[in-house]
């Protein structure tokens, strides 16, 4: 799939300078350092789906997340602002508990 | 494909897909390290209640474990009335099964005439998921379909759960009928067996376990050799046996059956 994307200018040149030295695309490049962000990305994406919009609601305060990136990561700002709110990773992690418990470190 | 939220899983179809996506490679090499821990039986046992209370993560990550492992599909649930399943389920075990081929009939890609159905079993993980979902068809394809454009062996499909033609199904409830009454046989001439210091209660329990799993796995091999029974007796229990003990062992069977006039054997 062909998104356009437009790069600010000291991104553009590092780019383009990593891309010239290792023969890569910018399009793989860009891929390669958005994956590790892959599941923040679905994390905020569940989040905004389960809390409905409205003004001074978790979904705004979600959209922020995004707008106002930056200084703390996708995964910190949902803690902040919702801190008993269960992610994808936290339930896993419950559900892994949960389904082995403490006996696979033990009894095993 | 649409890329679908991960919480779609709430109130509709959701393909694993998009969980896997999800989740960090981190978070699932962990809990793969955790499963990796589990004996068979404990493994089992947590894969089922998993299944059960939806926790689709879990039950696949203890599925990839359950696949390496050499255990088929087929033996992971206690009963495989698994058609009227929820639709997420049965897309998950669609995907088990299809994980198993892949693992251990990879060669099987040449018998398929389609080429969608030959990415699925050699493809790219990504390619596999893709497939799936395409087989899936969102729960609208029926099992017997997909065995039909897979071209699915016999054998193939006794290791499956899910992907099972009707005659395979309709053998399996047979053997689930009849597998009651056999079972009455073997434990009644077992209580007939006199115990000794050596043949104990224990020991009878055990050879009342072996003979009527041999009898199970006997009926899941079409030509009856011993080496397949002792093989498919190893993946459902995890015990190696001699292809002399399982011709030994089914002879007994026989003959109880054959001493109340019954002959379940074919």
């Amino acid at each position: 799939m062909t998104k356009r994307i437009t790069l600010n200018e000291d991104m553009a040149e590092i780019m383009a300078r990593i891309a010239t030295r290792t023969g890569m695309t910018i399009s793989v490049i860009t891929n390669h350092l958005l994956g590790s962000h892959l599941p923040e990305l679905h994390e905020l994406d569940t989040f905004l789906e389960v809390h409905p919009a409205g003004a001074g609601s978790l979904h705004e305060q979600g959209v922020n997340l995004m707008q106002s990136y930056g200084p703390e990561s996708i995964m910190e700002g949902i803690a902040r602002i919702a801190p008993h709110y269960q992610t994808l990773a936290a339930r896993f992690e419950h559900e892994m508990d949960e389904a082995i418990g403490s006996t696979a470190s033990g009894r095993q | 494909m649409s890329v679908m939220s991960a919480a779609g899983s709430v109130d509709g179809f959701a393909p694993l897909a998009s969980l896997l996506r999800a989740s960090a490679p981190d978070a699932l090499n962990e809990a793969r390290r955790r499963v990796a821990k589990l004996d068979r039986d404990s493994l089992i046992g947590r894969f089922r209640a998993a299944f059960a209370e939806g926790k689709r993560l879990v039950a696949f990550v203890m599925a990839e474990v359950l696949v390496e492992r050499g255990i088929p599909p087929s033996f992971w649930h206690e009963e495989l009335a698994l058609d009227s399943a929820a639709v997420n389920q049965r897309a998950d075990l669609l995907l088990f099964d299809l994980a198993w081929l892949r693992r251990w009939h990879r060669e099987h890609a040449n018998a398929v005439r389609y080429l969608r159905g030959k990415a699925l079993l050699t493809g790219s993980d990504t390619v596999f998921h893709r497939e799936a979902a395409f087989a899936f068809h969102q729960g609208k394809r029926p099992a017997w379909k997909i065995v039909g454009s897979l071209s699915l062996t016999e054998r193939q499909q006794w290791d499956a759960a899910y992907l099972r033609s009707a005659p395979i199904k309709k053998q399996a409830e047979i053997t689930r009928s009849y597998g009651k009454r056999v079972r009455l046989a073997l434990l009644d001439d077992s209580r007939r067996t006199r115990r000794t210091s050596t043949f104990g209660e224990a020991e009878a329990q055990a050879t009342l376990s072996r003979r009527y799993a041999l009898w199970c796995c006997a009926r899941m091999v079409k030509d009856a050799s011993p080496t397949k029974i002792a093989a498919r007796y190893y993946q459902m229990t995890g015990v190696q046996i001699s292809r002399q003990a399982v011709a030994n062992q089914l002879a007994k069977v026989r003959a109880v059956l054959r001493e109340r006039g019954d002959d379940f054997m074919a």
